[in-house]
Formats: C-alpha cells, sequence, structure tokens
C-alpha cells in the first residue's frame, strides 16, 4: 500500500518514522538525487514543527474545558454505577439455564397430560370393545328384599311375597336389559329362583 | 510529529487491554484508571475538533459508549488497540453532534468557541499570545476533516494507518489530507 503513494504522502511518513528500513532506505536514495523533495521535506518539516509549537502553546495557555480530575469523577462516577451493571448482568448468565428448563417445563408437561389422556382413552376403548358375553361376574341384589337372604329364613307370608317380587324384577332385568345370562347368576339365586318357582 | 500523552510519559504498569479485560467483569477501578490514562488527550482532542462547551459532555458520551460496548471491543483485531478504539469513538461522537446540529451552524459556533472562548484569563497572557490567537483561527478555518486527521495525529499520537482506519478512508487519504493541512497552516500563520 506505501508503494502506491506519492512522494509528498511518502515524506509524511518518513518525518512520522512509519516507514519499514527498507521503504526508508529508498527514499533517502530518492532525497539525495531529487532538491525538490529535498526542499519539500523541508518545507513540510517546518510546517510540522510550527503546527507542534503552536498546538503545545496553545494547550499551555488555555485550561482544558473541565478541570481533569473533576471530568475523571464524573465518568468514573458512571462508570461505577454501569460496572455493577454489568457485574450483575454477567452474574445473571449462569441462571438463563433455569430459565431454559422453565421454558421447556410446561410444553413437557402438556405432551405428558396429552399422552395420559390418549393411553386412558385406548384403555378404555378397548374395555368397551369386549362383549357382554365376556364379562365375568355380575351381582345380583335385590335392594328391595329384606336383610335375609335365604328364603328359608323368611318368617313372615308377606316378607316372603315381597322378597321374591323383588328378586324376579331384578332377575329380569338382568337377564335381559344387561344381557346376563342365567348361567352367570350365582348358584344360590339360582337356587332361591327355583324354589320360588315351585 | 511527535506528542507525549500524558500516560506515555511513564510507562504504563498495566496494558490497556488488561484494565479492558478487568473491567469487562465488572472492576471499575480499571476503568477508572483508563479514563485517567486517556482524560486530557481525550479532552484537548474532543475540545480542538468538537468546540469547548461540549468537550465534557462529549467525553463522558464516548465513555458510556466504551462502557456499552465493551463486549465489542477486540484486542486481537489489530488497528491500534484499544487508544485507536478509543479515539474512533471519540470521533464517531464528535461527528454526530456535527450531524444533529447542522454542518453551517455548527461550523460557525466551532469558529465562535475556538477563537472567543478559548482566550485565556487576562493574568495568563503572556506575550506570544497573538500567535496562540492567530493559530486558533488558522485551525478554525481548516476543513473538519482535515482538522479531525490534525488533531488525531497530535493527540492520540496514532500512527496515519491507524488515523486512516478510524477515520474510515484510504491511507492516501488521510496523508493528503494531513499535507494539506499542514502546507496551510504554514501558510496562515507566516501571513
Amino acid at each position: 500500500m506505501v508503494e502506491e503513494l506519492d512522494n509528498k504522502h511518502l515524506l509524511l511518513l518518513y518525518l512520522a518514522d512509519e516507514l519499514s528500513p527498507p521503504q526508508r532506505g529508498r527514499l533517502e536514495r530518492l532525497l539525495a538525487s531529487d532538491q525538490e523533495l529535498r526542499l519539500e521535506l523541508d518545507r513540510l518539516g517546518a510546517a510540522q514543527g510550527s503546527l507542534e509549537a503552536g498546538l503545545g502553546r496553545l494547550d499551555e495557555l488555555c485550561p482544558l474545558p473541565v478541570k481533569a480530575d473533576s471530568a475523571v469523577r464524573r465518568v468514573a462516577r458512571d462508570m461505577r454505577s454501569r460496572a455493577i451493571q454489568l457485574g450483575v448482568s454477567s452474574r445473571q448468565t449462569a441462571p438463563r439455564y433455569n430459565h431454559g428448563l422453565r421454558r421447556i417445563a410446561f410444553p413437557a408437561a402438556v405432551a405428558a397430560s396429552v399422552l395420559v389422556t390418549v393411553m386412558v382413552w385406548i384403555d378404555r376403548r378397548e374395555r368397551a370393545a369386549v362383549g357382554p358375553a365376556n364379562r365375568r361376574q355380575v351381582s345380583v341384589v335385590p335392594s328391595d328384599s329384606p336383610q335375609t337372604t335365604d328364603p328359608a329364613n323368611v318368617e313372615s307370608e308377606s316378607d316372603f311375597a315381597l322378597w321374591r317380587d323383588s328378586f324376579q324384577t331384578h332377575l329380569a332385568s338382568a337377564t335381559t336389559t344387561e344381557g346376563v345370562s342365567r348361567d352367570e347368576i350365582s348358584p344360590f339365586l339360582l337356587n332361591a329362583n327355583a324354589t320360588m318357582q315351585d | 510529529m511527535t506528542v507525549a500523552l500524558a500516560h506515555e510519559s511513564s510507562t504504563p504498569v498495566v496494558s490497556d487491554e488488561a484494565l479492558v479485560q478487568r473491567l469487562r467483569t465488572g472492576e471499575a477501578a480499571a476503568g477508572e484508571a483508563l479514563v485517567k490514562r486517556y482524560c486530557t488527550a481525550l479532552l484537548r482532542y474532543l475540545q480542538r475538533v468538537a468546540g469547548e462547551h461540549v468537550a465534557e459532555e462529549l467525553h463522558q458520551q464516548t465513555w458510556l459508549s466504551v462502557l456499552d460496548h465493551l463486549d465489542k471491543f477486540d484486542p486481537s483485531s489489530g488497528g491500534g488497540g484499544f487508544k485507536a478504539w478509543l479515539f474512533r469513538i471519540a470521533t464517531n461522537k464528535a461527528n454526530d453532534m456535527w450531524r444533529s446540529r447542522g454542518r453551517e451552524k455548527a461550523a460557525k459556533e466551532g469558529l465562535r468557541l475556538v477563537v472567543d472562548e478559548e482566550v485565556p484569563a487576562a493574568g495568563d497572557r503572556l506575550e506570544g499570545n497573538e500567535e496562540t490567537d492567530k493559530l486558533k483561527r488558522v485551525i478554525a478555518q481548516l476543513p473538519e476533516s482535515q482538522r479531525q486527521v490534525v488533531m488525531l495525529r497530535y493527540y492520540s499520537n496514532l500512527k496515519f494507518v491507524e488515523i486512516a482506519s478510524i477515520l474510515g478512508c484510504p491511507l492516501n487519504t488521510a496523508l493528503g489530507r494531513m499535507h494539506k493541512a499542514m502546507i496551510k497552516l504554514k501558510e496562515l500563520m507566516d501571513e
């Protein structure tokens, strides 16, 4: 990039001591043979010296817009509050992992609920598919009957009639409405029924 | 052109980059050390390119911006390290101010600020004052782009390559502005 610069620009880099040794050597050889370039170097050197001296003088005579100590204190005060925030934010970086867990906790709970619901639904569907013929236990208990379940223990005539009517009602309901075969009714009840038939 | 920054008078024990690293962890004292290190040079630079009244405000804005963008600073990217990054932010703040105020108005105000308000107190007036007043007027007459290169070179002591990077222009352009500014300053001072 330096190779593409004008000679007057190279002179500025030369005065600033920003040329590499080979570049510096080439420019010095050029200066030795080019009087006009040497004059330009002198002119730039003088301008630079004048500018440096002038700005130095300005800085001596003109105070800073604010005392350096005051400026430092003001910035440092803001910096301390910001630095505290920086420290807080850096400390808050770690718990973000927990925030991530919280983010996935709710969807996971919903998914688990849906899964359980589906499993329950499938289970009920399978149970519903099982026909009445496959049902194994049906208890038919005449609720209106007296506490005594053995007809032999029924003392009065009216009680026995009540027990019989109630039992027949439930038996009919069990064999027709619920599709329960007589074979599935407990032997005791069948015997009772047979007794009543007699 | 060799100008000694305040911090360069003695070799800094801790590098800028180490202080930046400590500041990133929330150590405010490291930031304060950086501010002290560059306070005078940065205030002077802003004073010359933006004006007396806004220099302190821009100085503070610059440092707050440094804090806000501390994560973006990459010491390994080269280009002058922290100092160049700091002066780049300061230059951007000054440019923002110029844009927000309007170039023409700011130019007039800047001229007024530099010429009228930087006049030292009567007790401070010395024999060479006429020359310095003249220099203020001459500096104020420089185009903004040339003044920035001159002041960056003088107050930051950065290399021309780094100055070109700060200003976002080719090295050739930065050197051209510097050359024109120096010739113009010399001519005006000799009048």
